[in-house]
Order: C-alpha cells, then sequence, then structure tokens
C-alpha cells in the first residue's frame, strides 16, 4: 500500500511505526521536527514500483560533441556502463541499474530512472549529478522516504580535457561517485569513492569502499545487510548539546572506515559493520573550499524551516574520550552497540583536513599512496591543509602511523624537495605486513586529525603491460610483468574474458568491439592496481577487425500499454547476442535476455500501463560494441487491448517438461473455456488441461530440455502475446519396483513364498544410474530388509535383498524402496 | 625528473563536492574565461525548468560591470532548485541572497544561458573592509590551488579588493 502524506500526518505515523531506514550515513536527509525526535527520512527510489528492483539508466545519444584526443563516444559509453555496474557488485544493497537504452535530449517518460547528460556546463565544472523529488514523504509497505522519481548525472559537451579521457581513473572515479548521488548518496569523510577526490582513497581497480557499500546498503538493504552486519550508534555531545553533523567513523588498523553523521541532536548510527573490534572517532566536518559549498560540503539536512546547519568545530575525539585510540568497540552480527558517545571540546575552527597522498611509480604519480610489503623505504608525498607553508611543514606538525605495523622513519614528515610546500614521509613496510589500507594522525597545536585510508600496503606492484598483439584467431596476447595476480583485463570499460595466463603473458579474448575501434588495454591485480598507473592507461590499444554489426529486428513490433511479452530478437549479418539492450524509455524494462540459437534471443519484456505511444528506438550492448535500431518497437495508442500472460505471476512456480503449468492471462472480456484455449510451446501443441476463470493450466510436453521456451497462445481466435517460460530440470520419481522374483528369475508366488531370511530379487525402474548399494533402502512397515546389491541392467537395475527374519509374514506383504528421501509404491511379495 | 609539475598536475584533479565535480580555477583563468564580469545584486528568483532539468533563475541587477557588455540586468542559472513540486538537487551550487551585493563571474553559453563560473568559484559576495575598500569574498580556499597544466595558482580570490581586481582585469586587456 503506498500513501503519500502531509506532514502532520507524516510524522505522526513515523512515531508510531519507526524508522525502518534510519541511518546515519551521508545521505540527502529530511527532518521532520525541529525539536526531536530527529529521525532521517531519506530520499531514495522506490525499488518496489519497479520490476526486479530494477532502477534503467539511460545515455544521451549523441554523446559530448568534444573528446579527447582518441577518445570516441563508444570507449566513453563503455566506461558509463562499467561505472554502472560497479553499484551493481554490492551484494547487501538490493538495489540494481541496469542500462536502458539511448535517449534524445528531453526524452519523455515515466518510470523512476538515472539519465546520463551531456550539456553545455560552464568552465570549472566537471560533472554534476543529483536526484529529483516530488516533494512528498511517502510510506510505503511500511517504509517512510522521500521517492526519487528521475535522477540526472550531467557530463559537459566538451570532454576534450586530455587529463580526462575516457579511459582514465580519473573520469571513470568522478562518474563512479556522481553515479553514488544519483542513487542518494551524499558526501562521506571516510576516502571511500563518495569522498572527494583529495581525500578518496578507492581506484579503478577497487572503486568501493566499506564506506560506500555501507551507505548504498544502509539506503537499499537486503536481508543479509540487516542479519549479517552489526552498527555503532550513540550521541556526540558538547557542553551537554547534541552536535549536529559531525562525522563518526569507526576503522579498524588494517581495514576501511566507515562513517556516519549525526542527526541535529548528536545522535549517529554506523551501519554495516563486519563483527569485529573497531577504534571510533568523533570529528567535525571541514569548511568547504573554494569552490565547494558552504559551510560544509553537503547539501544540508532539510527541517521544517529550511536547512539544517551544523554545529560547531570541535576537538578531534576517540571513543571514550581524548586523541590516542586505546579503546576498541566491540560489533556482532545483527546487534547495535548503542553505547558509543562522546564529550567533546569546542574549538574555534578546524584548521587540519584534506589530507591527499601520492606515491610515485616512475613518472606516474597515483592515489592513494600504495607501498609493498617488504619495501625497506617507501616514499608518501601529501598535502593536507593547514599543515604546510611554502618551505615546508608547520612548525610543531608531527605524523604518526594508526596502529600500523609499518615504521614511520626519521625525521618524520619533512618537505617535499621538489616542491618544498608539499610534504613527504618515508616508510619501512615489513616483509610480512598484511595487505590493505592503512591510517595517519597528523597533530599540531594541539589539534588532531586523522586520514583514514592514508596509504594502501600490498603484496606487490602494479601489473606492467609491455605489449598488446594484434588479435590471432581472436586471441590477443599481452605481454608484460606480474600478469598473473588475479588479473582482470579491460579494454575500455569491458573486461576481456582470460584464456590462459602466466605472470609475462596473458591470453585474452576481448570483449566485442566496433569494428576499427582502437580500445584501451589496462590489466588490474586483485589489489586495486592497474598498469594504467605505470603507463597511464594510454600506452597499450588493441584495434578491432571483426566486420560490421548486424542489423536487428524484433518481433512483435507493436505493443499496447500495460503488457508483458517476450520479444523475439533476430540479427542479419554477425551474430552476436547482446548483454544489454534498452528502448530508451523507462516504460518498456527488459528483464531477461536469453540467447535460443544463431542470430535469435528471445527478450523479457513489461511495458508500463502509462507508457505513450509512438516508435522507440532499440539500443543493444555487448562488450563495448554498440548498435541500434530505429522504430524497432512501437508503442499503441492506450486504447489498444491486448491478451498477455502475466509472466510476473508465474515468477516463482516452477515448471517442467511433463508437468503442468498455470498460465494467467489478463486482458480478458469473459473467462477463458477450454474448448477455445490453446496453447503451443517451442512450436509443440500443449494440452490444456484445464481453465479457472483467467487462468489456464497447460501439460508442458515431455522431452523438452530445461531452459527457455517460447509460449504461444490463442484464446477463443485472439493472439494472446508470447510468453516465456523458463523449464526447470523435472523433479526425481520415485524408483518403482515392477517385479519380485527368485534367483532364478521365477516371479514369486504365493503358493511358493520365499522364508524371512531369504534373498530375493526385485526388478526396479527409476533409479538414477549412478545408484549405489548403500543408497537404498528396503522396509516392509517399519522393518528394514538388506539391499546387499544394486545392479545395473538394460532395463533399469535389479536389486538383491535379503529379507529381514523380523518380516512380518503372509500372502501379500507391502515391500518398499527408498532412495534419497523418495519412496516406491509398496509391492506385494509373500514372504512366510 | 619526476617533477614539480607533475605532482602538480595531479593535485590539479578535480575537486568534488557533493553531486558536483569541479576543477578549481585561478583568479585569472576565471577572468579569461567568463563572458562578463558584473556587481549588483539578485532581485528576484524563480525556479524553471530547461529540458530535463531544474534551475534556479535569479534576476540580477547589475551595478557595474568589469567586462562584458549590457543589458543592466541580467537572468542568472544556477542549477538546481524547485519547479512547482519537484526539487532537484545539485549540493554544491550556490545560493544568492535577495538584495544582497555580489560580484559574479558569468559565463553565457550558446543557448544563451548564464551561469556563474565554476559552479561557485565564480561567486564573490561584496562588502567594504576595514579600510573602506569595496572587497570580493569566498569561502575558505586551499592556500595550494593549482590550474590543470600544473602551475601553481596563488588563490587570491578569497578576498580581493574591488581595486586589485580592477586592476587584473585591466592587465588582462577585457576592461570594459
Amino acid at each position: 500500500m503506498k500513501r503519500r502524506w502531509g506532514m502532520g500526518f507524516a510524522l505522526a505515523a513515523l512515531l508510531l511505526m519507526g524508522w525502518q531506514d534510519a541511518s546515519g550515513y551521508a545521505h540527502f536527509v529530511r527532518y521532520l521536527t525541529k525539536n526531536g525526535p530527529f529521525e532521517p527520512v531519506l530520499t531514495r527510489f522506490d525499488l518496489r514500483s519497479v520490476p526486479g528492483k530494477r532502477i534503467p539508466y539511460f545515455i544521451e545519444r549523441r554523446g559530448p560533441e568534444q573528446l579527447a584526443e582518441g577518445d570516441s563516444r563508444v570507449a566513453l559509453f563503455s566506461q558509463i556502463q562499467a561505472a554502472a555496474e560497479v553499484w551493481n557488485t554490492v551484494k547487501t544493497s538490493e538495489l540494481r541499474v541496469v542500462f536502458g537504452g539511448l535517449i534524445e535530449a528531453g526524452a519523455r517518460m515515466n518510470g523512476p530512472r538515472v539519465e546520463i547528460v551531456f550539456d553545455e556546463v560552464p568552465p570549472g565544472l566537471v560533472a554534476l549529478a543529483g536526484p529529483e523529488v516530488l516533494g512528498e514523504v511517502t510510506e510505503k509497505d511500511g517504509t517512510v522516504f522521500v521517492p526519487i522519481v528521475k535522477s540526472l548525472l550531467i557530463l559537459p559537451d566538451n570532454m576534450a580535457d586530455p587529463a580526462r579521457p575516457s579511459w582514465s581513473e580519473r573520469l571513470f572515479q568522478t562518474i563512479v561517485h556522481e553515479f553514488g548521488h544519483t542513487l542518494g548518496l551524499q558526501h562521506s569523510w571516510a576516502s571511500g569513492t563518495m569522498s572527494t577526490e583529495i581525500t578518496r582513497a578507492t581506484t579503478k581497480g577497487a572503486p568501493l569502499a566499506a564506506d560506500d557499500v555501507a551507505g548504498i546498503s544502509a539506503l537499499y538493504p537486503t536481508r543479509e545487510f540487516v542479519e549479517k552486519t552489526g552498527s555503532i550508534a550513540g550521541r556526540v555531545l558538547m557542553g551537554g548539546q547534541g552536535v549536529h553533523l559531525a562525522s563518526v567513523v569507526a576503522l579498524k588498523p588494517t581495514g576501511e572506515a566507515v562513517s556516519a553523521l549525526t542527526a541535529p541532536d548528536g545522535r549517529y548510527v554506523i551501519r554495516g559493520l563486519a563483527p569485529g573490534s573497531y577504534s571510533v572517532y568523533a570529528h567535525p566536518l571541514p569548511p568547504g573550499l573554494a569552490g565547494e559549498p558552504q559551510p560544509v560540503n553537503l547539501d544540508l539536512p532539510l527541517g521544517p524551516d529550511g536547512p539544517i546547519q551544523p554545529g560547531g568545530a570541535f576537538d578531534l575525539a576517540f571513543f571514550p574520550g581524548g586523541s590516542v585510540p586505546e579503546h576498541r568497540v566491540d560489533v556482532r552480527e545483527g546487534e547495535t552497540n548503542g553505547s558509543v558517545w562522546f564529550s567533546v571540546q569546542p574549538r574555534q575552527q578546524v584548521n587540519l583536513h584534506s589530507v591527499q597522498t601520492y606515491r610515485f611509480f616512475g613518472q606516474q604519480a597515483v592515489k592513494p599512496a600504495f607501498l609493498q610489503a617488504g619495501q625497506e623505504r617507501g616514499s608518501i608525498v601529501l598535502f593536507g591543509f593547514g599543515m604546510s607553508n611554502a618551505s615546508g611543514p608547520v612548525a610543531g606538525l608531527s605524523a604518526t602511523l594508526f596502529q600500523a605495523p609499518e615504521t614511520l622513519l626519521a625525521p618524520g614528515i619533512f618537505a617535499y624537495a621538489p616542491a618544498p610546500s608539499y610534504l613527504q614521509t618515508d616508510l619501512s613496510v615489513p616483509e610480512d605486513a598484511p595487505p590493505g589500507l592503512r591510517h595517519m594522525l597528523f597533530r599540531l597545536n594541539g589539534e588532531t586529525h586523522v586520514a583514514p585510508g592514508a596509504y594502501k600496503v600490498t603484496q606487490a606492484q602494479p601489473p606492467a603491460v609491455e605489449v598488446v598483439e594484434p588479435a590471432v584467431n581472436g586471441i590477443v596476447t599481452i605481454r608484460g610483468k606480474r600478469l598473473d595476480r588475479g588479473a582482470r583485463v579491460l579494454f575500455d570499460g569491458a573486461a576481456g574474458q582470460i584464456a590462459e595466463g602466466s605472470a609475462e603473458m596473458l591470453q585474452v579474448r576481448p570483449p566485442r568491439g566496433m569494428d576499427g575501434h582502437a580500445a584501451r588495454v589496462s590489466v588490474f591485480d586483485s589489489e586495486g592496481q592497474s598498469s594504467a598507473m605505470l603507463d597511464g592507461g594510454t600506452a597499450h590499444v588493441h584495434r578491432y577487425e571483426n566486420g560490421g554489426t548486424p542489423a536487428w529486428r524484433v518481433e512483435p513490433a507493436f505493443l499496447p500499454a500495460g503488457v508483458e511479452t517476450v520479444l523475439e530478437l533476430t540479427s542479419e549479418g554477425a551474430d552476436w547476442t547482446p548483454a544489454k539492450l534498452g528502448f530508451g524509455t523507462s516504460d518498456v524494462t527488459v528483464s531477461k535476455i536469453w540467447r535460443v540459437g544463431a542470430h535469435r534471443s528471445l527478450v523479457k519484456v513489461a511495458v508500463s500501463p502509462a507508457a505513450e505511444a509512438g516508435p522507440l528506438r532499440l539500443a543493444l550492448a555487448d562488450g563495448i560494441a554498440f548498435a541500434e535500431a530505429e522504430n524497432a518497437l512501437n508503442i499503441y495508442p492506450p486504447s489498444v487491448r491486448k491478451l498477455y500472460v502475466v509472466m510476473s505471476a508465474m515468477a516463482d512456480t516452477p515448471v517442467y517438461a511433463g508437468g503442468m503449468a498455470a498460465l494467467p492471462v489478463a486482458n480478458l472480456t469473459s473467462p477463458l473455456f477450454l474448448a477455445t484455449t490453446q496453447v503451443r510451446i517451442n512450436g509443440v501443441a500443449a494440452p490444456v488441461v484445464a481453465v479457472n476463470g483467467s487462468v489456464a493450466t497447460v501439460q508442458i510436453p515431455e522431452g523438452l530440455p530445461a531452459g527457455v521456451v517460447k509460449l504461444q497462445m490463442t484464446v477463443q481466435g485472439e493472439e494472446v502475446l508470447p510468453a516465456a517460460l523458463v523449464l526447470s530440470l523435472p523433479p526425481p520419481k520415485p524408483p518403482v519396483i515392477t517385479a519380485a522374483q527368485t534367483l532364478m528369475g521365477l516371479n514369486l508366488q504365493a503358493g511358493m513364498p520365499p522364508a524371512a531370511g531369504e534373498m530375493i530379487q526385485l526388478l526396479v525402474t527409476g533409479l538414477a544410474e549412478s545408484a549405489a548399494t548403500e543408497d537404498v533402502k528396503s522396509f516392509s512397515g517399519e522393518v528394514e530388509h538388506t539391499v546387499i546389491l544394486v545392479q545395473k541392467t538394460a532395463t533399469g537395475h535389479t536389486v538383491y535383498v535379503r529379507l529381514s527374519e523380523e518380516s512380518p509374514r503372509g500372502a501379500a506383504i507391502p515391500l518398499t524402496l527408498r532412495v534419497d528421501g523418495l519412496q516406491s509404491l509398496p509391492f506385494p511379495v509373500p514372504i512366510r | 625528473m619526476r617533477s614539480l609539475t607533475l605532482i602538480l598536475g595531479l593535485l590539479a584533479a578535480a575537486a568534488i563536492s557533493p553531486a558536483t565535480t569541479i576543477e578549481r580555477m585561478s583568479m585569472d583563468e576565471m577572468i579569461a574565461k567568463s563572458t562578463r564580469i558584473v556587481r549588483g545584486e539578485a532581485v528576484s528568483v524563480e525556479g524553471v525548468r530547461r529540458g530535463g532539468m531544474i534551475y534556479t533563475d535569479y534576476t540580477f541587477r547589475v551595478q557595474e560591470t568589469l567586462k562584458g557588455g549590457p543589458p543592466e540586468t541580467l537572468r542568472l542559472s544556477v542549477p538546481g532548485g524547485v519547479h512547482g513540486a519537484a526539487r532537484q538537487s545539485f549540493a554544491g551550487t550556490p545560493a544568492l541572497r535577495l538584495s544582497r551585493e555580489y560580484v559574479v563571474f558569468v559565463w553565457t553559453s550558446r543557448s544563451g544561458v548564464n551561469h556563474i563560473i565554476g559552479l561557485s568559484q565564480g561567486l564573490f559576495t561584496a562588502g567594504l573592509n576595514e579600510a573602506g575598500e569595496r572587497v570580493l569574498r569566498r569561502g575558505p580556499a586551499s592556500s595550494h590551488v593549482v590550474d590543470k597544466n600544473g602551475k601553481e595558482v596563488a588563490d587570491s580570490g578569497v578576498e580581493l579588493t574591488w581595486g586589485e581586481l580592477v586592476r587584473r582585469v585591466r592587465g588582462a586587456g577585457v576592461v570594459r
């Protein structure tokens, strides 16, 4: 049930039902009260309103007007798709984003979606993104939220900046970050992808941090998120008053940080923590830098009177107090540790913040700083607000490691010689240092700043690509170093399939690409590093030579609004099955693509009742290839009615060859009749065995293999829109005893019954080929006989059974076989 | 040599506001890339929708122009805002207060929409300092701002006198 609320009713209901989504992560937040209680109402997509909890995203078809040299629209689109996919990797979030096709500017559609458009943006602006809401607090199925009707991600028309080509880490991470905003995430200060680029410790190879996972999962939680992670909660107080928008961070010495922001009364909840023990600290948000919003880099929570300002600055404090991490807080799965309160001391302003760290690989500067286990002296170059002047560190500045196994070498923190206003620290990394992120503390004049994720320890340097050889028989050979460390090879934004590999050589089948397209090739390891950290990502290219793209046809090509059906997609020319396709509108959702033969796929679609009439363009994507078909599908005016099978109502019902399927039919004007309802499955007539109102029960023909089949139906001579059924393997059947015999092969007869304790043989069908003697049991009532041997025969199996001495006696004692929990029908056996 | 330029080039990476990614611009860059530099005040505000996007449009009454020409009133568009029941959030976008004096570096798109350059980088409040000089103020900046070529820029835009701005605009040869 869905309701839209006035503020008063919404608040009353909230107080009664509680806030299922209450979270302290930096989301777009509203509070419905002036004076508390302050429970956040979050802005998010309503996943229950979209099929499969999948939010489509659309890319403006024309792409940017200008691109960097050597760049292309196809390459950019592949990176956008890859950036979107990043958010689908979060297992504890229900949200999935799916490619919905290409759109023209100003395309009209109704469903919730993300639109990626290219627009004139002023100089100095690289990208912007955000949600659009209708300003209504909504209650649906027990949760209260503000539903996003659409989100925009705007990239500039001019993307010619050589520092930000499509293959760059910088642009990729920007798009991942902006995508996060479209889904309902704001900033955090824990070095995840939703941190600023200054403090971010993520990479293209490891684009999400625990903080991002917690943030998106808190918005769209799965049951696993609720049950398998724990929370830390408490309050940040200053002079007895709650501090609004303090950031509270939980972290382990070698793990990623997870954070939350406080409500106006200082309360917070850090959700999504893996069980374990954590150091927890509270810190004030730094002031927005030039070009950032003021007073802090957030879209401030809205209260009844407008934006609610952050609380004042204070000294960073570790729980339970002080600037040194001495105490740990335990977290258990499914539980909240709610006793983590802070009492903080005011300070005039935040002076130390926004630390960024770098490491050089040859001529390439990389962030965050990567150091390798066993490195005797690894250098980190850094810059932080308030830490340096033109000649080096500000007097009194100190740096320490956060409970790390590494050693900070003398003289600690000092001027970076090539640019003395930047700073340097050198570290010694033990051979056995565990891989992962590390954190640093900086202190100056009594102020403490924690830089989570200041550097990352890895087991080896990034993979190095030396040469990418032209494809031979569709396989590209890559030569280099350290290529075998959990390698993933990207061609622009799509991964190739590694056929064979060693440290020096990889043989890779590239993803599908457009003929003539030159794709940038990078190799990624499992520690978030990539060959682009060594070569800048521009050095190695694979050029596709694979013929043209096919022409596409969709059948049926006309659909009314408000139906579900399966489209048959055929290609002429090259034979490729698209991994993704869309019709450029959120009103037609694609939930499944099945390849059913050469040049032929089935596509399960649902058309919204609100879909607008008119032609739709089909966009297909596979790897880094794109194809389009104009007017591939047309939506009828609303007056047109078509019968269709309601596949969504059948989703959880397993069907199999030889079994029955119940087919609910919609848009009928009269009940179904047995005589006038016909069904064909994969072209084979399937008997309709019963009808009941709008539901026809059909028997699936025997012999159809497991997998998808196409279902066609006519009702009183009218064609029903095609549907798809996914056949499961038939359920196992119990064995059947066909005869009980003496060991000589004579059927047992009442006149010559075997005695208890004698051996007989049973002829059996329906046992698995591999049935083993110990798996088969034989019973007469509660009495178990002994199965001596199970032997395969030409027609089934022979089961040799020694009748129990305890067996009941009589002319027709029921005897059964049991195997894997299945029991045969009783077979009467004479026993004396 | 892994040079200053290299690291500065990297540091020139965008700073990211919530919902926006900006590239820091120096004062000279903003002077060069702006189509108008004006001093004045916002006198009215309304939310408008252009295509799929909502803008907050300010009617800005110009009191003085340093770069560019008329008109004396311009419509200044800031991404995001409220239009009817719809609200679009692009955090990081500035909000102008009515009747407050600002200096704005304006960039006019080909379609004729007037934007603040660099989102909020090109928006300064105007006021008087202790010496009675008119000054431009903007939020706190990192003391190290670099352009995308790695050139370090002293971001003197944090507080700048009107006279100094006039001199710099004249120096750029674009004063009206």
